[in-house]
């Protein structure tokens, strides 16, 4: 594979509430990167996803972010992040915890599970935006990832 | 003990009497053996004075027999006749003096000579023709003269005597006669006793003596009286005297006799007194063994204690008799007192609800309170107490653990200490809760010597116990619940609002131009509730984690208020308003983070409610109340009413309009949750220019050093 950008970044966000859903997609189509946005609405849809299981995800692009909630409907956010990180071939790709929660535990344990960064979700679009612009300023240009296996 | 304490008083008294008396007897004994001894002397030196006196009166009567027999024969006229008739004297003289060999049994010797000295006639002299001039001296001066001459025996006296003739009165010859001293000597001796002894004669500065029996010798007559002769006037120029020895031997024999009988007094005297204090000895020891063997079981507390008698009428057996009257007197007392403690004992087991109960190892028994008894629904007397009897009252299943624990115990493990709590179950059936104590005591050698138990009926304590226990848990779970609602609260709660704000700005922003300036209003209103919705969970959140994000730690009080005030900066200037700060701040216990928000949210209250008539002006004080600080913020504000002094620290309590003053209500209750839970006391008293005064007190930590002075700028 040759050194030039990518045509798009593949970015999975694993979201239950469609409005913070929205709100992320909003900000990625206002910033500057061709970014592919892949929806997921729980722990179990994003396994499923990485690891390409079930007939929706045969042909899932391995993504270069994952973007995770932490307050999801069954296994937590916390879960997910442990067993990303528990998995050989998916431990390299990095993991953002987009939460409501300023709570200093969460902030904490999501670290201690491998959690790449903690962002705090803010509270009105304009912030979300900036927010989300330089996140992908720091994935997409400034830090160095291994280029994702076929 | 008491064998021994008898064994060695008696010893002692004995050695002591016999010590004493040894010391009397020399003391006394010595004491009259010399006076006795002095005493033989002084009669000795009696009997030898009185016994040269009767030589001298002796000595003496004989010389003036002889003066006397020759001065009679001078006055005879016909001596003095013949010497004047100087033709044929001699021949008149010779048959005068014929007769006169012996004079009173002494051998003497005379002489007659003429006015110049010249013997005539007599024995004395004989042969000599010159004149003798010491008799012509005697011969002029008309009177005797005597002195002592060296004969052929020795030392004689020798006496002149003028003859006076009648018809001139002149003196016209002497007689002259001499005596042996040695012959007087021996005449003195010639007494019944043997003395010993010597007469001396001195005359003329001379001095001659001749011995008396057997003479005198310092060895052999230590003692020696010595007494004049008298002697007639005329023979006053020579001076006799006669001295005589005690005999030593004889003197050496009666002082032995003396020591020998002293002695034998002393030995028997001594002897006496040792008899004597062995017996007081052993009388006093039997006396004072009995008294201690009594005062001993009154130590131990022995029942078969009683006074010991003394038999006599002595100040011993006085003081048996008084010593029995007090071990009487003190038995009473001694039994009344614990007949009043074991009543004492017994109330205060029933009502402390404890039983104590004894085992002596050296007895095997077992002794237990009535309440003891109680405790397991006993009547005293009703079973004889034992290990057995007690753990047929033990619920079964706490008879293994017990047991195990009392074997342990014995054995000498944990201090010889249990501490156990016991189901017991009574004889009429009922369990009770008991709190089962035992110490056991150890002898010199390891082994146990007696344990002492008590059981605490603690049932109540324990239903209580499990009661608060149940409230603990409850208040844990719905504290946790409480926590766990909070976190919810924070995280749900505000998604919403999240969604809510952000998508009433995209429609805004979508319906950029088809929106009318009354509908801009209406979205502004839900932005702006959206907003207040989300301060006021974010407040409660921070009142919930109160005394919940970490553990207490010195705090500097002047950094907290500092950083208090860097956050408030823009408000600060926004105001214009002046922060007055202490020089010194101390060093406090408590979490950094609270500490600060206390400040905030007060310093910050102080900025916002201030009076439109005056810049604002914010004291923050400090006072040392001994135990505790007090910290003052003062401000020349609105104020606050004195009817909401209290109502301000209220959580959602507001008294002002939120268009007048923004503030979601619970700043102050926090204020007041993180006071109160480090044991300090906030309040609001009127300030200066009607503004508010608030203080805060806080514990002061002693362990830690004061925050140097530097801290504070």
């Amino acid at each position: 594979m040759d050194e030039a950008l990518p045509q798009t970044y593949h970015i999975l966000l694993v979201e239950d509430d469609l409005g913070d859903a929205g709100l992320v997609r909003i900000a990625l189509k206002r910033g500057h990167y061709p970014v592919t946005l892949h929806h997921v609405k729980n722990g179990n849809e994003a396994l499923g996803f990485l690891r390409r299981i079930g007939a929706d995800f045969q042909s899932a692009p391995r993504p270069c972010l994952i973007l995770l909630d932490l307050n999801l409907p069954g296994r937590s956010g916390h879960e997910i992040l442990e067993e990303l990180k528990a998995d050989r071939s998916l431990r390299g790709i990095p993991v953002v915890v987009l939460s409501t929660s300023e709570a200093e535990r969460d902030v904490a344990k999501a670290y201690s599970l491998g959690a790449n960064s903690f962002m705090s979700k803010p509270m009105d679009i304009e912030d979300f935006t900036r927010t989300i612009h330089g996140l992908q300023d720091y994935w997409f240009r400034l830090v160095r990832l291994p280029m994702a296996a076929s | 003990m008491i064998t021994r304490l008898r064994a060695r008083l008696s010893t002692r008294v004995a050695i002591s009497a016999s010590a004493l008396a040894l010391f009397f007897v020399l003391l006394t004994g010595g004491g009259a053996w010399l006076v006795t001894a002095q005493l033989i002397r002084g009669q000795v030196a009696d009997l030898l004075e009185t016994e040269a006196t009767l030589r001298a009166e002796k000595v003496s009567d004989l010389i003036d027999g002889i003066s006397a027999t020759f001065h009679t024969l001078a006055g005879n006229s016909a001596i003095a006749n013949a010497l004047v008739d100087s033709v044929g004297r001699e021949t008149y003289l010779r048959p005068l003096l014929a007769d006169v060999g012996e004079v009173h049994g002494m051998r003497t010797a005379l002489a007659v000579t003429d006015f110049i000295g010249r013997p005539l006639v007599g024995s004395l002299m004989p042969g000599q023709r010159e004149a003798d001039p010491w008799v012509a001296g005697a011969v002029a001066s008309g009177r005797v003269r005597a002195k002592v001459t060296m004969g052929g025996d020795g030392p004689e006296l020798r006496v002149a005597e003028p003859v006076i003739y009648a018809n001139t009165g002149t003196a016209e010859g002497a007689l002259v006669w001499r005596v042996s001293l040695h012959e007087l000597a021996r005449r003195a001796a010639q007494q019944a006793g043997s003395v010993s002894g010597e007469l001396r004669i001195e005359a003329d500065g001379q001095s001659f003596s001749a011995p008396v029996g057997l003479g005198l010798d310092p060895a052999r007559n230590p003692m020696v009286a010595e007494v004049a002769v008298p002697l007639s006037p005329q023979l006053s120029v020579i001076r006799l005297f006669i001295r005589v020895g005690a005999d030593r031997a004889a003197l050496d024999t009666s002082l032995r006799h003396l020591t020998t009988t002293f002695l034998a007094i002393g030995a028997a005297s001594t002897l006496l007194v040792v008899m004597f204090g062995a017996l007081l000895g052993q009388r006093l020891t039997r006396a004072l063994s009995g008294l201690a063997e009594t005062a001993t079981s009154f130590v131990f507390g022995r029942s078969d204690r009683r006074a010991f008698m003394i038999d006599g009428d002595d100040e011993i057996a006085r003081m048996g008799a008084a010593f029995a009257g007090m071990v009487e007197r003190l038995d009473i007392a001694y039994k009344d007192l614990e007949r009043r403690s074991q009543n004492l004992l017994s109330n205060a087991e029933r009502v402390a609800q404890v039983g104590s109960a004894t085992w002596e190892a050296a007895t095997g028994r077992h002794v237990w309170s009535d309440q003891f008894h109680a405790l397991l629904g006993m009547i005293p007397g009703e079973e004889e107490p034992s290990r057995n009897a007690f753990f047929r009252r033990v619920h079964i299943d706490d008879r293994e653990r017990l047991n195990a624990a009392l074997d342990s115990a014995l054995a000498g493990n944990a201090e010889g200490k249990v501490v156990e709590d016991i189901r017991l179950i009574r004889t009429d059936g009922q369990e009770r809760v008991g709190l089962f104590r035992a110490e056991v005591a150890f002898g010199d050698d390891g082994l146990p010597l007696r344990m002492d138990v008590t059981i605490q009926d603690i049932t109540d304590r324990k239903r209580l116990e499990e009661k608060l226990d149940a409230l603990v848990l409850e208040l844990r779970r719905s504290n946790g619940e409480l926590e766990q609602f909070a976190y919810v609260a924070s995280h749900d709660l505000r998604q919403p609002l999240r969604t809510v704000r952000s998508y009433v700005t995209l429609i805004e922003e979508s319906l950029d131009d088809k929106l009318d300036v009354e509908t801009r209003e209406f979205m502004d209103f839900i932005r702006d509730g959206v907003r207040r919705m989300d301060a006021l969970i974010t407040d409660l959140l921070a009142y919930s984690r109160v005394g919940r994000v970490g553990a207490d730690q010195p705090v500097d009080t002047g950094r907290a208020l500092d950083l208090a005030v860097m956050d408030l900066q823009s408000e600060i200037d926004e105001a214009g308003a002046r922060i007055l700060l202490p020089a010194k701040m101390p060093v406090v216990l408590g979490e950094a983070g609270e500490i600060t928000r206390l400040f905030q949210n007060l310093v910050g209250n102080a900025v916002k409610y201030r009076s439109s008539e005056r810049r604002a002006e914010v004291h923050i004080g400090l006072y040392d109340l001994g135990e505790q600080w007090e910290f003052t913020i003062a401000d020349n504000g609105i104020g606050i009413p004195p009817e909401h002094a209290e109502r301000v620290f209220g959580i959602f309590q507001r008294l002002h309009a939120r268009d007048e003053y923004e503030g979601t209500g619970i700043g102050l209750a926090i204020c007041r949750k993180v006071v109160e839970r480090q044991g300090g006391r906030i309040w609001v008293e009127p300030g200066r220019d009607g503004g508010a005064e608030f203080h805060f007190t806080w514990p002061k930590v002693r362990r830690l050093p004061e925050p140097a002075a530097a801290a504070a700028d």
